[in-house]
């Protein structure tokens, strides 16, 4: 009995640490002042897309309205901001800096093209 | 390791995590595996097909628990409804129930200017925008490895920059002091709308006359964005001309001063009031263009060329004779960055009966691979009739401004980090080689003064323990041709930080 109770908890244990969805595309974007590279995204409707923030300066901050997300990227080799979606809705939707890293930092936008 | 996501997404999958307590029964359960007795083997086989029968009926059971999205949609809007929030009946589509709790979601946090977490509502943890404009939402989302920005951080946002210097010539004592302090301040009225500005406390500038003066806006203007790639803008502008007059903050640049052709041939902190649209287009091409504030060619002088002839914006422009100034970036291959500018203006707005043009050609480009770095740019300007220009400024105030016809110079500055790559700081050692002349071409009658054709080796170290500060170093050897009127060379130490 106590042998099987060790091989559900084990099974168990093993099934709650699935991992997560496989995304469809991982796209890596770089962010410095005062740009994202790439700048524009192209993804297909209903495709599971991960976006992988990086900076090359600064920390940077990340404001996408249109999926309701704000965040910030590390500064160089602090991190990387991860970010998930499914796209649902066809359109063109833009991303930007969401704290100034200087002088010109409204120019920092990108686009989501949804097709 | 966080994840987010939006309300009722259900796409966040909790990241697998193996428990260390657990060790000691996994390894258990393999040694009953490598037993002798073979008995014992085919009970374990047995007891492991039990095991696995049995939590296969307990996963069942309990996936056969979770809501649907649905179920979990029609809780949340339950749960509002108990919190006096108005929530229109269910007849409409997931999708259109999901996008108006979010937008009610996103109101209540801009009424209280906090932000919460709805995983007590049975979705994933979220982080939400206190704008209340969005009721499209794009997707589902979710989220990892970033920093939360509280609310308030979003509409109202400060950040700033300060540069302190110590500088020493030979046979000339050391002096040292704050070059500049920068703040920037920005608000966020809705997703389309932006404010942005800079106040200047800059003690030892130009402009300053007086010390009113030394306080000085930097920029001030709204950002409207008509559509993902096109905006439109207005107020006080920076020129995008060159790199530094758009990006200058210290730790952005090596050297303790900015370079002198981005001093002298491209007038660096060169705003004017002035509307204009940016946006992209293609793959990686960004651009710029503005009309504003034009030159004033009754201030051109013979060291500095056009410096003296910008407005500011800070007193009322006059606009009578507007400039039109554009800028192209390419931007499509990572590490390397291309720019190309273009300016027209008339400037004789100070002068009797003339109206001069300055017209200037700026091309730059920086690229970055591993530890190097590249940056060149070469720039000139043409000034029509620069010989009319000077005599009837001699005539008005009896100064000679020995304004030239064409100015120009180049600079390129090769830099390489000494750090390795993985480590969390820069050393970066530069040389930066610079060549510039304020009377490159003279009009009918006079001649070139030697004195202006100059160059200077800026060589040196930046060091960033972080991004964000950098403290440099650097010796500048300079010459030009003239005989008695040397450029001296100088040691200076900078300190510079962005926060």
């Amino acid at each position: 009995m106590k042998r099987l109770l060790l091989g559900v908890l084990l099974i168990l244990a093993l099934a709650s640490g699935a991992e997560p969805e496989t995304p469809d595309r991982v796209i890596n974007i770089t962010a410095q002042r005062y740009h994202f590279h790439p700048a524009e995204i192209r993804v297909r409707k209903g495709e599971l897309v991960e976006l992988r923030f990086t900076s090359l300066d600064t920390d940077h901050g990340v404001l996408i309205p249109h999926l309701m997300l704000r965040s910030t990227i590390p500064p160089k080799g602090r991190g990387v901001l991860k970010v998930r979606f499914r796209a649902t809705k066809v359109g063109q939707w833009w991303f930007e800096s969401s704290h100034p890293s200087g002088a010109n930092d409204s120019l920092m936008r990108g686009v989501v093209a949804v097709e | 390791m966080k994840w987010r996501g939006s309300i009722g997404s259900g796409t966040l999958a909790q990241p697998g995590r193996v428990d260390s307590k657990r060790k000691d029964d996994v390894c258990v359960g393999v040694g009953l595996l490598t037993a002798a007795d073979p008995g014992a083997f085919f009970r374990t086989i047995r007891t492991w097909i039990a095991g696995m029968i049995v939590a296969a009926l307990f996963s069942a059971i309990a996936h056969a628990q979770v809501p649907t999205l649905e179920e979990r949609v029609a809780s949340i809007e339950r749960q509002l409804r108990g919190l006096n929030i108005e929530i229109p009946a269910s007849n409409s589509t997931l999708d259109q129930r999901i996008a108006l709790l979010e937008a009610k979601m996103a109101e209540v946090l801009a009424r209280s200017g906090r932000q919460t977490n709805p995983t007590d509502a049975g979705g994933p943890e979220v982080n939400l925008t206190p704008v209340k404009t969005i009721d499209e939402p794009m997707g589902d989302v979710t989220m990892e490895g970033g920093s939360d920005e509280p609310a308030s951080e979003l509409r109202n946002v400060v950040s700033g920059y300060a540069e302190f210097r110590y500088g020493k010539r030979p046979g000339v004592a050391g002096n040292a002091g704050v070059e500049r302090f920068v703040l920037y301040f920005g608000h966020r009225f809705n997703p389309r709308l932006r404010f942005s500005s800079a106040l200047e406390v800059e003690p030892s500038a130009d402009e300053a006359v007086d010390d009113v003066r030394k306080i000085i806006l930097g920029q001030a203007y709204l950002d409207f964005l008509a559509t993902p790639r096109f905006s439109v803008r207005a107020g006080i502008l920076l020129a995008p001309i060159g790199i530094i007059n758009e990006k200058h903050e210290p730790t952005s640049f090596n050297g303790v001063n900015r370079p002198l052709v981005e001093t002298f041939i491209i007038p660096s902190g060169w705003r004017d009031a002035g509307v204009g649209v940016t946006g992209q287009f293609g793959q990686g091409w960004r651009y710029r263009a503005y009309v504003m504030g034009g030159l004033n060619a009754a201030r051109f002088a013979a060291a500095d060329g056009i410096r003296g002839g910008r407005q500011g914006g800070q007193l009322f422009t006059n606009l009578s004779r507007p400039a039109q100034v554009g800028r192209v970036e390419y931007l499509g291959i990572r590490g390397l960055q291309l720019g190309a500018s273009g300016y027209t203006s008339g400037s004789g707005f100070e002068l009797k009966s003339l109206n001069p043009r300055v017209n200037i050609g700026e091309f730059d480009g920086q690229y970055g691979r591993g530890r190097f770095h590249l940056r060149a740019l070469f720039a000139r300007v043409w000034i029509t009739q620069a010989g009319e220009i000077n005599k009837t400024i001699s005539e008005e105030s009896g100064r000679n401004p020995n304004v030239a016809s064409q100015l120009g110079g180049w600079y390129i500055e090769p830099s390489w980090n000494l750090f390795p790559q993985e480590a969390h700081g820069e050393l970066l050692a530069f040389t930066r080689y610079e060549r510039f002349n304020t009377q490159l071409a003279m009009p009918s009658g006079l001649s070139p003064i030697s004195e202006y054709q100059r160059n200077a080796i800026v060589t040196g170290i930046t060091y960033r323990p972080i991004q964000d500060v950098a403290l440099k170093l650097d010796y500048i050897f300079s010459g030009n041709r003239s005989i008695t009127g040397r450029m001296r060379d100088g040691l200076h130490l900078g300190l510079g930080w962005y926060f």
